[in-house]
């Protein structure tokens, strides 16, 4: 690669991951000269959104760590200064137990592809087909989801970024319930229109999610409960299946959840409603990583300048201050470094908590009867829940007759085995792919240079909430003085056209 | 949307660096042109509204951001453009050379398969022509785009070459009618109260 990058910034980042992508812009924004890298030859890291080629190609290379450490001398002679030279690692430690397989043919000959087999579900799909139209696939290794009037929304659209990513509702939210996949009513039109809830229990339902909804930190309501669980709660307020209802899909919670703390989370759901249809969650168009793609595409409109398929191999440190970026043979130098815990040398990366994850394509939605679109499954077991989110053809995700299910939870392997069917049983959607994984958190363990700000890779939470506070609390130690994306000055007008001409030209669509 | 617009279409301009892209954006949209390269830093897109046989359409025209310097463009700026500019600059065979390389990439990452692609021999009115308008013309033959050489400087092909472009796409079956059935939205300041019934804020 070319090396006329400049050679010195206010700001590098490391890693185009959310948190690093969502820093980018907010302190290029201010003014601020910066150098956006990543490893990688796409954007996202483990955050990214990848066509099925491209999507198979990370899973075969798998959980291999390429790496190799060239020892500090190496890179003594980039520097007069006396510089200590941390070895950055790969973020490949962050997976393990990676498995995949096709549960379909290879190929079907021409001369079988008749129609008649067109009910046999499955039978018409064979892999060559499927990686024909690779780049239909959008394929997120760590989906998330907005609330509708939650802080990424707000930062979107204080930030502009907006004006970059469409949008669709999550607009099936539904529960695996006594063997069987149920919609959540959770507004009050769900409520009174729902034909699967009687009369009286409208009515208990209606009181608790007025409560919870009205629900202050002055209200004595629910003071009662205060040692008890979220489930204690609900169990005396309503039948069980409906505080099920309430407590895994509405809340996101489990058994343990303490009552108010259920409450909290119950109510930002609740309060999300009716702002964008009548669905608390939003689903970016084409995948999780528009979002950060849209983030760094603000930060190179400010002149950040990016750099894909270029590694940091270490970052140099004089005394207790981070100095540069070993990259390439050249020594790149800023006031500061943001790189993600994933990248971090090995004295200040320890491994935090993990969960299972699975990617299935299907045939079949697991509720043909809801909307076309997004499906948000919550799947409750005796010990720990998995959530479950099928995306349909219409989300830009996955070519349409397909769908794309993506699973979270320790738990996964039950829900699998209940909701798929490998084959045989018609009722059930057909897995023609599937991937496992188990997805490792990195933690900054070690005590860094100040002007070093760490990164979290995806967490197992289904918002982004975590990610703009951390985004925020990062700005803030490289900008101590300014707003987190403080509005921009308008435009100014361009010079008027010919009276005569249709013409116009503003810079907001 | 007004009424008299038919509707908006996505404009890429893409190309290697220095060739001229920003400076045919901001001719093209605000009539303007600047000799110093680091003022056409910080152009996101700009939006223009254009008539031709009688209907109007919107164009948003994106530009680059810079990000084509070392070939990072996001795959979110190629979706769903209808049209996409691909620039060199007449006086360096090194740009012309690379056309190949953004014909690839545009057809890796957009998401229409018919999108309309316009090749521009740019800075016609600079010395030291490297490559004749024969020898793009030929390569735009053979890629099957429409061709135009121009000078953002002078504004010489300018008007033409978005002209023929918008005229290509209103004219391609299937390229610019709305696809997800009006479903997707984008998010903004909407009302502080939620709009429908289907909130708990409201009473019944
Ligand atoms: N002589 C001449 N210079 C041009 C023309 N178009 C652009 N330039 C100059 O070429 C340089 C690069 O232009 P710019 O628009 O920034 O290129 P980009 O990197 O492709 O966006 C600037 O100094 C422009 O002033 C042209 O038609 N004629
Ligand atoms: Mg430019």
């Amino acid at each position: 690669m070319s090396d006329d990058l400049p050679s010195t910034y206010d700001v590098i980042i490391l890693g185009t991951g959310m948190v690093e992508s969502i820093v980018a812009a907010a302190v290029a924004r201010t003014g601020k000269k910066v150098l956006h890298l990543d490893p990688n030859t796409y954007y996202g890291q483990l955050w990214a959104t990848l066509s099925l080629d491209s999507f198979e190609l990370w899973a075969k290379t798998g959980t291999s760590n390429t790496k190799t450490l060239k020892g500090e001398d190496s890179f003594k002679s980039l520097s007069d200064k006396a510089l200590k030279y941390y070895e950055t690692q790969d973020e490949r430690d962050c997976i393990s137990d990676l498995t995949f397989n096709w549960n379909i043919v290879e190929d079907i000959p021409e001369s079988e592809e008749e129609p008649k087999e067109e009910n046999a579900s499955g039978n018409e799909y064979s892999i060559k087909k499927i990686r024909d139209v690779s780049r239909k696939f959008n394929i997120d290794l760590a989906p998330k989801l907005l609330f509708a009037k939650g802080p990424m929304v707000e930062i979107l659209i204080k930030s502009q970024v907006s004006k970059y990513v469409e949008f669709l509702n999550v607009n099936n939210i539904l529960i695996y319930i006594d063997d069987a996949i149920e919609r959540v009513p959770c507004s009050k039109s769900d409520v009174f229109s729902s034909k699967s809830v009687n009369v009286v229990d409208k009515r208990l339902l209606m009181k608790v999610l007025t409560s919870i909804q009205s629900y202050t930190e002055e209200s004595p309501f629910f003071q009662e409960y205060e040692n008890k669980t979220f489930l204690d709660y609900l169990k005396a307020n309503l039948p069980e299946k409906f505080a099920n209802f309430i407590l895994y899909s509405i809340a996101a919670g489990d058994q343990n959840t303490p009552c108010l703390e259920g409450v909290q989370k119950a109510k930002k759901f609740l309060s999300c409603l009716g702002y964008y249809g009548n669905s608390p969650f939003l689903w970016p168009l084409y995948g999780s990583s528009e979002l950060l793609q849209g983030f760094c595409r603000q930060c190179a409109v400010f002149s950040g300048i990016y750099c894909l398929n270029r590694e940091v191999e270490a970052i140099a440190v004089e005394g207790d201050k981070y100095y540069g970026c070993a990259s390439n043979g050249i020594l790149l130098q800023s006031e500061h470094l943001v790189v993600s815990n994933s990248l971090l040398p090995q004295q200040f990366r320890g491994t935090g908590p993990s969960v299972k994850r699975a990617v299935l394509i299907t045939d079949k939605s697991i509720f043909p009867e809801g909307k076309e679109g997004v499906s948000l499954l919550q799947y409750p077991t005796d010990d720990s829940a998995a959530t479950i989110l099928e995306l349909s053809g219409n989300t830009c995700s996955v070519p349409k007759g397909l769908f794309i299910v993506q699973i979270v939870g320790n738990c996964l392997e039950e829900a699998i085995k209940n909701l798929f069917s490998e084959g045989g049983d018609d009722s059930k959607p057909k897995i023609l792919y599937s991937l496992r994984f188990t997805l490792h958190q990195m933690e900054c363990t070690g005590k860094l240079p100040e002007n070093i700000h760490a990164c979290p890779g995806p967490d197992f939470a289904t918002d982004f909430d975590a990610e703009i506070r951390k985004a925020e609390e990062i700005f803030k130690k490289i900008c101590p003085e300014e707003e987190f994306f403080a509005p921009l000055p308008p435009e100014p007008e361009p010079p008027s056209d010919e009276p005569d001409s249709p013409e116009e030209a503003t810079n907001d669509a | 949307m007004e009424e008299d617009v038919l509707t908006t279409l996505k404009i890429l301009i893409i190309g290697e660096s220095g060739v001229g892209k920003s400076s045919l954006l901001l001719r093209f949209t605000e009539d303007s042109f600047n000799p110093d390269q680091s003022l056409t830093i910080g152009v996101d897109f700009k939006t223009k509204k254009l008539s031709i046989d009688g209907n109007t359409v919107r164009l948003a025209i994106w530009d680059t951001a810079g990000q084509e310097r070392f070939r990072t463009l996001t795959p979110s700026y190629y979706r769903d453009a209808q049209g996409a500019i691909l620039v060199y600059d007449v006086t360096s065979q090194a740009t012309f050379s690379k056309l190949e390389t953004w014909l690839s990439e545009l057809d890796t990452y957009s998401t229409k398969s018919n999108i309309v692609k316009m090749v521009v021999g740019n800075k016609i009115d600079k010395a030291g022509r490297e490559i004749s308008r024969e020898e793009g013309m030929k390569f735009a033959r053979r890629h099957a785009t429409l061709f135009i050489e121009s000078s953002a400087k002078t504004k010489d092909g300018v008007q033409c070459a978005f002209e023929e472009l918008v005229q290509k796409i209103i004219q391609t079956p299937g390229l610019w009618e709305s696809t997800n059935g009006g479903k997707t939205f984008q998010v903004s300041d909407g009302p502080a109260e939620p709009s429908s019934c289907g909130g708990w804020q409201c009473t019944i």
